[in-house]
Protein backbone atom coordinates (compact mmCIF):
# COMPACT_ATOMS: atom_id res chain seq x y z
CA UNK A 1 0.00 0.00 0.00
CA UNK A 2 1.62 3.25 -1.07
CA UNK A 3 0.95 6.95 -0.91
CA UNK A 4 2.86 9.30 -3.21
CA UNK A 5 5.21 6.42 -4.02
CA UNK A 6 6.01 5.91 -0.33
CA UNK A 7 5.48 2.39 1.00
CA UNK A 8 3.09 2.69 3.93
CA UNK A 9 2.66 -0.97 4.70
CA UNK A 10 1.83 -4.36 3.27
CA UNK A 11 -1.78 -5.48 3.50
CA UNK A 12 -2.01 -9.09 4.60
CA UNK A 13 -5.77 -9.49 4.85
CA UNK A 14 -8.87 -7.96 3.28
CA UNK A 15 -12.27 -8.39 4.95
CA UNK A 16 -15.21 -8.06 2.56
CA UNK A 17 -18.94 -8.08 3.28
CA UNK A 18 -20.56 -11.04 1.52
CA UNK A 19 -23.66 -11.00 -0.65
CA UNK A 20 -26.05 -13.90 -0.12
CA UNK A 21 -27.20 -14.06 -3.72
CA UNK A 22 -24.27 -14.92 -5.99
CA UNK A 23 -26.21 -14.61 -9.23
CA UNK A 24 -25.06 -12.14 -11.85
CA UNK A 25 -27.02 -10.94 -14.88
CA UNK A 26 -24.84 -9.82 -17.75
CA UNK A 27 -24.63 -9.21 -21.45
CA UNK A 28 -21.93 -8.01 -23.80
CA UNK A 29 -22.82 -6.03 -26.90
CA UNK A 30 -20.62 -4.66 -29.64
CA UNK A 31 -21.24 -1.39 -31.44
CA UNK A 32 -19.87 0.26 -34.55
CA UNK A 33 -17.22 3.00 -34.15
CA UNK A 34 -19.48 5.18 -36.26
CA UNK A 35 -21.84 5.24 -33.27
CA UNK A 36 -19.09 6.41 -30.94
CA UNK A 37 -20.76 9.63 -29.92
CA UNK A 38 -24.09 7.94 -29.13
CA UNK A 39 -22.35 5.11 -27.27
CA UNK A 40 -20.29 7.52 -25.17
CA UNK A 41 -23.40 9.53 -24.27
CA UNK A 42 -25.21 6.32 -23.33
CA UNK A 43 -22.19 5.29 -21.24
CA UNK A 44 -22.34 8.58 -19.35
CA UNK A 45 -26.06 8.08 -18.72
CA UNK A 46 -25.43 4.56 -17.40
CA UNK A 47 -22.68 5.83 -15.08
CA UNK A 48 -25.08 8.44 -13.74
CA UNK A 49 -27.72 5.77 -13.18
CA UNK A 50 -25.10 3.74 -11.28
CA UNK A 51 -25.00 6.56 -8.73
CA UNK A 52 -28.60 5.64 -7.87
CA UNK A 53 -28.47 1.87 -8.30
CA UNK A 54 -25.63 0.10 -6.52
CA UNK A 55 -26.40 -3.24 -8.19
CA UNK A 56 -25.32 -2.03 -11.61
CA UNK A 57 -21.98 -2.74 -13.19
CA UNK A 58 -20.68 -1.47 -16.52
CA UNK A 59 -17.52 -1.11 -18.55
CA UNK A 60 -16.89 0.09 -22.08
CA UNK A 61 -13.90 -0.84 -24.23
CA UNK A 62 -13.19 1.36 -27.23
CA UNK A 63 -11.01 0.08 -30.02
CA UNK A 64 -10.62 1.57 -33.51
CA UNK A 65 -12.54 -1.31 -35.02
CA UNK A 66 -15.20 -1.98 -32.39
CA UNK A 67 -16.87 -0.68 -29.24
CA UNK A 68 -17.65 -3.28 -26.58
CA UNK A 69 -20.16 -2.58 -23.83
CA UNK A 70 -20.51 -4.97 -20.93
CA UNK A 71 -23.57 -4.57 -18.73
CA UNK A 72 -23.88 -6.34 -15.39
CA UNK A 73 -26.48 -6.45 -12.65
CA UNK A 74 -26.26 -8.17 -9.29
CA UNK A 75 -28.65 -10.94 -8.32
CA UNK A 76 -31.55 -10.21 -10.70
CA UNK A 77 -32.46 -8.90 -14.13
CA UNK A 78 -32.01 -5.12 -14.33
CA UNK A 79 -34.90 -2.66 -14.47
CA UNK A 80 -35.38 -0.80 -17.78
CA UNK A 81 -33.90 2.36 -16.29
CA UNK A 82 -30.53 0.68 -15.74
CA UNK A 83 -29.24 0.32 -19.30
CA UNK A 84 -32.13 1.97 -21.16
CA UNK A 85 -29.74 4.55 -22.59
CA UNK A 86 -28.41 1.89 -24.96
CA UNK A 87 -31.82 0.81 -26.26
CA UNK A 88 -31.85 3.30 -29.12
CA UNK A 89 -28.41 2.24 -30.44
CA UNK A 90 -28.37 -0.80 -32.74
CA UNK A 91 -25.53 -3.18 -31.81
CA UNK A 92 -23.35 -4.71 -34.49
CA UNK A 93 -23.58 -7.98 -32.61
CA UNK A 94 -24.53 -9.41 -29.23
CA UNK A 95 -21.34 -11.12 -28.14
CA UNK A 96 -22.98 -12.58 -25.03
CA UNK A 97 -26.79 -12.68 -24.89
CA UNK A 98 -28.53 -11.57 -21.73
CA UNK A 99 -27.79 -14.23 -19.23
CA UNK A 100 -28.27 -14.97 -15.54
CA UNK A 101 -25.05 -16.58 -14.42
CA UNK A 102 -22.44 -15.94 -11.75
CA UNK A 103 -19.35 -13.83 -11.20
CA UNK A 104 -17.14 -16.90 -11.54
CA UNK A 105 -18.70 -17.84 -14.85
CA UNK A 106 -18.37 -14.27 -16.10
CA UNK A 107 -14.77 -13.88 -14.96
CA UNK A 108 -13.70 -17.16 -16.56
CA UNK A 109 -15.55 -16.45 -19.78
CA UNK A 110 -14.34 -12.87 -20.04
CA UNK A 111 -10.76 -13.91 -19.37
CA UNK A 112 -10.88 -16.50 -22.16
CA UNK A 113 -12.64 -14.27 -24.70
CA UNK A 114 -10.45 -11.25 -24.07
CA UNK A 115 -7.30 -13.36 -24.22
CA UNK A 116 -6.01 -11.78 -21.05
CA UNK A 117 -3.81 -14.15 -19.04
CA UNK B 1 24.72 -5.71 21.08
CA UNK B 2 23.34 -2.50 19.65
CA UNK B 3 22.65 0.69 21.50
CA UNK B 4 19.23 1.96 22.53
CA UNK B 5 19.06 4.11 19.45
CA UNK B 6 20.55 1.67 16.92
CA UNK B 7 19.43 -1.88 17.57
CA UNK B 8 21.20 -4.66 15.77
CA UNK B 9 19.17 -6.76 13.39
CA UNK B 10 18.42 -9.62 15.77
CA UNK B 11 17.16 -7.18 18.41
CA UNK B 12 14.96 -5.50 15.84
CA UNK B 13 13.50 -8.82 14.69
CA UNK B 14 12.85 -9.99 18.26
CA UNK B 15 11.09 -6.69 18.99
CA UNK B 16 8.89 -7.23 15.94
CA UNK B 17 7.97 -10.72 17.17
CA UNK B 18 7.18 -9.38 20.63
CA UNK B 19 4.90 -6.69 19.18
CA UNK B 20 2.77 -9.02 17.06
CA UNK B 21 -0.87 -9.31 18.16
CA UNK B 22 -1.97 -12.18 20.39
CA UNK B 23 -3.98 -13.67 17.53
CA UNK B 24 -0.76 -14.71 15.72
CA UNK B 25 -0.08 -18.44 16.33
CA UNK B 26 2.50 -18.89 19.07
CA UNK B 27 4.22 -21.80 17.33
CA UNK B 28 5.08 -19.58 14.35
CA UNK B 29 6.52 -16.77 16.48
CA UNK B 30 8.37 -19.30 18.67
CA UNK B 31 9.99 -20.90 15.67
CA UNK B 32 11.25 -17.58 14.38
CA UNK B 33 12.34 -16.44 17.81
CA UNK B 34 14.45 -19.59 18.05
CA UNK B 35 15.92 -19.04 14.58
CA UNK B 36 16.77 -15.40 15.32
CA UNK B 37 18.42 -16.26 18.63
CA UNK B 38 20.46 -19.13 17.18
CA UNK B 39 21.57 -17.11 14.16
CA UNK B 40 22.12 -13.80 15.95
CA UNK B 41 25.87 -13.88 15.30
CA UNK B 42 25.28 -14.21 11.57
CA UNK B 43 22.42 -11.69 11.43
CA UNK B 44 24.29 -9.05 13.44
CA UNK B 45 27.71 -9.48 11.87
CA UNK B 46 27.53 -7.53 8.60
CA UNK B 47 28.95 -4.04 8.57
CA UNK B 48 27.36 -2.10 5.74
CA UNK B 49 30.54 -0.36 4.63
CA UNK B 50 32.57 -3.53 4.26
CA UNK B 51 30.31 -6.45 3.51
CA UNK B 52 28.29 -5.53 0.48
CA UNK B 53 25.45 -3.38 -0.68
CA UNK B 54 22.27 -2.90 1.30
CA UNK B 55 20.32 -5.25 -0.92
CA UNK B 56 23.00 -7.95 -0.66
CA UNK B 57 22.89 -7.71 3.11
CA UNK B 58 19.10 -7.82 3.15
CA UNK B 59 19.02 -10.88 0.90
CA UNK B 60 21.69 -12.67 2.95
CA UNK B 61 19.86 -11.94 6.21
CA UNK B 62 16.59 -13.09 4.64
CA UNK B 63 18.25 -16.31 3.51
CA UNK B 64 19.45 -16.91 7.08
CA UNK B 65 15.96 -16.38 8.46
CA UNK B 66 13.72 -17.82 5.74
CA UNK B 67 15.94 -20.45 4.12
CA UNK B 68 14.52 -21.87 0.89
CA UNK B 69 11.79 -19.26 0.73
CA UNK B 70 14.45 -16.87 -0.57
CA UNK B 71 15.14 -17.31 -4.29
CA UNK B 72 18.30 -15.82 -5.76
CA UNK B 73 19.43 -15.60 -9.40
CA UNK B 74 21.50 -18.75 -9.01
CA UNK B 75 18.46 -20.77 -7.89
CA UNK B 76 16.87 -23.17 -10.44
CA UNK B 77 13.45 -21.69 -9.63
CA UNK B 78 14.51 -18.05 -10.09
CA UNK B 79 13.34 -17.74 -13.69
CA UNK B 80 9.85 -19.09 -13.00
CA UNK B 81 9.55 -16.90 -9.89
CA UNK B 82 10.66 -13.87 -11.89
CA UNK B 83 8.20 -14.59 -14.71
CA UNK B 84 5.04 -14.81 -12.59
CA UNK B 85 4.18 -11.31 -13.75
CA UNK B 86 1.67 -11.08 -16.58
CA UNK B 87 3.68 -8.44 -18.43
CA UNK B 88 7.14 -9.28 -19.75
CA UNK B 89 8.14 -5.69 -19.02
CA UNK B 90 7.92 -6.67 -15.34
CA UNK B 91 10.31 -9.63 -15.54
CA UNK B 92 12.94 -7.60 -13.72
CA UNK B 93 16.11 -9.09 -12.17
CA UNK B 94 15.37 -8.67 -8.46
CA UNK B 95 18.41 -9.35 -6.29
CA UNK B 96 16.29 -11.89 -4.43
CA UNK B 97 12.65 -12.94 -4.31
CA UNK B 98 11.15 -13.89 -0.94
CA UNK B 99 8.05 -16.09 -1.09
CA UNK B 100 6.29 -15.06 2.10
CA UNK B 101 3.79 -17.44 3.66
CA UNK B 102 2.11 -15.47 6.47
CA UNK B 103 1.86 -12.17 8.32
CA UNK B 104 4.75 -12.98 10.65
CA UNK B 105 7.09 -13.48 7.71
CA UNK B 106 5.87 -10.23 6.14
CA UNK B 107 6.64 -8.35 9.35
CA UNK B 108 10.10 -9.90 9.66
CA UNK B 109 10.93 -9.31 5.99
CA UNK B 110 9.95 -5.66 6.35
CA UNK B 111 12.08 -5.49 9.49
CA UNK B 112 15.11 -6.70 7.53
CA UNK B 113 14.45 -4.33 4.65
CA UNK B 114 13.99 -1.37 6.99
CA UNK B 115 17.17 -2.27 8.87
CA UNK B 116 19.30 -2.20 5.73
CA UNK B 117 17.24 0.53 4.03
CA UNK B 118 17.10 -1.28 0.70
CA UNK B 119 14.50 -0.80 -2.04
CA UNK B 120 11.75 -3.38 -2.36
CA UNK B 121 8.57 -4.17 -4.25
CA UNK B 122 5.52 -6.24 -3.35
CA UNK B 123 3.76 -8.64 -5.71
CA UNK B 124 0.46 -10.47 -5.20
CA UNK B 125 -0.67 -12.16 -8.45
CA UNK B 126 1.54 -9.99 -10.65
CA UNK B 127 -1.06 -8.52 -12.96
CA UNK B 128 0.32 -4.97 -12.84
CA UNK B 129 1.74 -4.11 -16.26
CA UNK B 130 4.08 -1.27 -15.27
CA UNK B 131 7.72 -2.15 -14.44
CA UNK B 132 8.62 -1.36 -10.84
CA UNK B 133 5.13 -2.10 -9.54
CA UNK B 134 5.07 -5.69 -8.32
CA UNK B 135 8.60 -6.03 -9.71
CA UNK B 136 12.04 -4.57 -9.04
CA UNK B 137 15.50 -4.70 -10.56
CA UNK B 138 18.85 -5.93 -9.29
CA UNK B 139 19.06 -3.27 -6.60
CA UNK B 140 15.97 -4.42 -4.74
CA UNK B 141 14.13 -7.22 -2.99
CA UNK B 142 10.84 -8.59 -4.34
CA UNK B 143 8.35 -9.68 -1.67
CA UNK B 144 6.12 -12.29 -3.28
CA UNK B 145 2.72 -12.73 -1.58
CA UNK B 146 1.49 -15.36 -4.05
CA UNK B 147 1.53 -18.07 -1.40
CA UNK B 148 -0.67 -15.97 0.89
CA UNK B 149 -3.84 -16.86 -0.97
CA UNK B 150 -6.39 -18.16 1.51
CA UNK B 151 -10.11 -17.36 1.35
CA UNK B 152 -12.01 -17.80 4.62
CA UNK B 153 -15.56 -17.11 5.80
CA UNK B 154 -16.59 -15.82 9.21
CA UNK B 155 -18.78 -18.12 11.28
CA UNK B 156 -21.84 -16.00 10.48
CA UNK B 157 -20.92 -16.01 6.74
CA UNK B 158 -21.15 -12.23 6.60
CA UNK B 159 -17.47 -11.51 6.09
CA UNK B 160 -15.02 -13.10 3.67
CA UNK B 161 -11.36 -12.71 4.62
CA UNK B 162 -9.02 -12.76 1.64
CA UNK B 163 -5.25 -12.86 1.57
CA UNK B 164 -3.59 -10.67 -1.07
CA UNK B 165 -2.16 -13.49 -3.20
CA UNK B 166 -5.55 -15.06 -3.91
CA UNK B 167 -6.92 -14.67 -7.42
CA UNK B 168 -10.51 -13.64 -8.00
CA UNK B 169 -11.09 -17.06 -9.61
CA UNK B 170 -10.25 -18.71 -6.31
CA UNK B 171 -12.35 -16.21 -4.35
CA UNK B 172 -15.43 -16.80 -6.50
CA UNK B 173 -14.96 -20.60 -6.51
CA UNK B 174 -14.77 -20.77 -2.73
CA UNK B 175 -17.65 -18.39 -2.12
CA UNK B 176 -19.98 -19.77 -4.78
CA UNK B 177 -19.67 -23.17 -3.13
CA UNK B 178 -21.27 -21.42 -0.16
CA UNK B 179 -23.85 -19.63 -2.34
CA UNK B 180 -22.20 -16.29 -1.62
CA UNK B 181 -20.18 -13.71 -3.49
CA UNK B 182 -18.35 -10.44 -2.98
CA UNK B 183 -17.66 -7.51 -5.33
CA UNK B 184 -14.46 -8.24 -7.19
CA UNK B 185 -12.48 -8.31 -10.41
CA UNK B 186 -13.76 -9.22 -13.84
CA UNK B 187 -10.64 -11.12 -14.93
CA UNK B 188 -10.21 -14.41 -13.10
CA UNK B 189 -6.40 -14.39 -12.85
CA UNK B 190 -6.08 -10.92 -11.32
CA UNK B 191 -4.99 -10.89 -7.68
CA UNK B 192 -6.96 -9.61 -4.75
CA UNK B 193 -4.22 -7.30 -3.47
CA UNK B 194 -3.63 -5.34 -6.64
CA UNK B 195 -7.29 -4.78 -7.52
CA UNK B 196 -8.44 -3.68 -4.10
CA UNK B 197 -5.48 -1.41 -3.37
CA UNK B 198 -5.28 -0.19 -6.96
CA UNK B 199 -8.57 1.64 -6.72
CA UNK B 200 -10.74 0.01 -4.10
CA UNK B 201 -13.64 -0.10 -6.57
CA UNK B 202 -14.99 -2.72 -8.88
CA UNK B 203 -17.42 -2.92 -11.76
CA UNK B 204 -20.09 -2.45 -9.13
CA UNK B 205 -20.63 0.84 -7.43
CA UNK B 206 -18.77 1.55 -4.25
CA UNK B 207 -15.82 0.22 -2.36
CA UNK B 208 -15.04 -3.46 -2.23
CA UNK B 209 -13.45 -3.81 1.10
CA UNK B 210 -14.66 -3.38 4.67
CA UNK B 211 -11.44 -3.77 6.62
CA UNK B 212 -7.71 -4.18 6.03
CA UNK B 213 -5.02 -5.77 8.10
CA UNK B 214 -1.60 -4.47 7.17
CA UNK B 215 1.95 -4.56 8.41
CA UNK B 216 3.93 -1.33 8.65
CA UNK B 217 7.35 -0.95 10.20
CA UNK B 218 6.84 -4.37 11.75
CA UNK B 219 3.58 -3.33 13.47
CA UNK B 220 0.39 -5.18 12.58
CA UNK B 221 -2.54 -2.77 12.18
CA UNK B 222 -6.16 -2.93 11.13
CA UNK B 223 -8.60 -0.40 9.76
CA UNK B 224 -12.28 -0.78 10.38
CA UNK B 225 -14.02 0.69 7.33
CA UNK B 226 -12.72 1.68 3.93
CA UNK B 227 -14.84 4.79 4.03
CA UNK B 228 -12.01 5.98 6.26
CA UNK B 229 -9.40 5.51 3.51
CA UNK B 230 -7.64 8.72 4.42
CA UNK B 231 -7.66 7.71 8.06
CA UNK B 232 -5.91 4.51 7.07
CA UNK B 233 -3.29 6.49 5.20
CA UNK B 234 -2.81 8.89 8.09
CA UNK B 235 -2.53 6.07 10.60
CA UNK B 236 -0.01 4.26 8.46
CA UNK B 237 2.01 7.46 8.09
CA UNK B 238 2.16 7.65 11.87
CA UNK B 239 3.92 4.30 11.94
CA UNK B 240 6.16 4.79 8.95
CA UNK B 241 8.98 7.07 8.02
Amino acid sequence: MTCFNIHLGIVTRFDLITNEDPRLWYTIKTYSPTDLEAVMKAGVAVEQEMERDSRMGFFLICKPEILLACMLYMSQAPPPSAFGAFESIKPVAVAVPEHMGSQLEFAKGYTMESGVK
Amino acid sequence: MGSVNTPVLSERLLAILDALPASVPKDVTSRFRQTVNSAANILDAPQYEHDGTAVDLACNASKTLFGDLVITPDSPSYKSAQQVNWSMACWLPARCIIKLQNTVEVALALGIINHFKCPFAVRSAGHQGNPGFGSIGKDGVLLDLGSMNSVNLSDDRRVASLEPGATWKKVYEVLENENLNVPGGRISEVGVGGLILGGMCTKYQGYICRRLTFVSQGACLTSQHTGAWFAITWRALRYSR
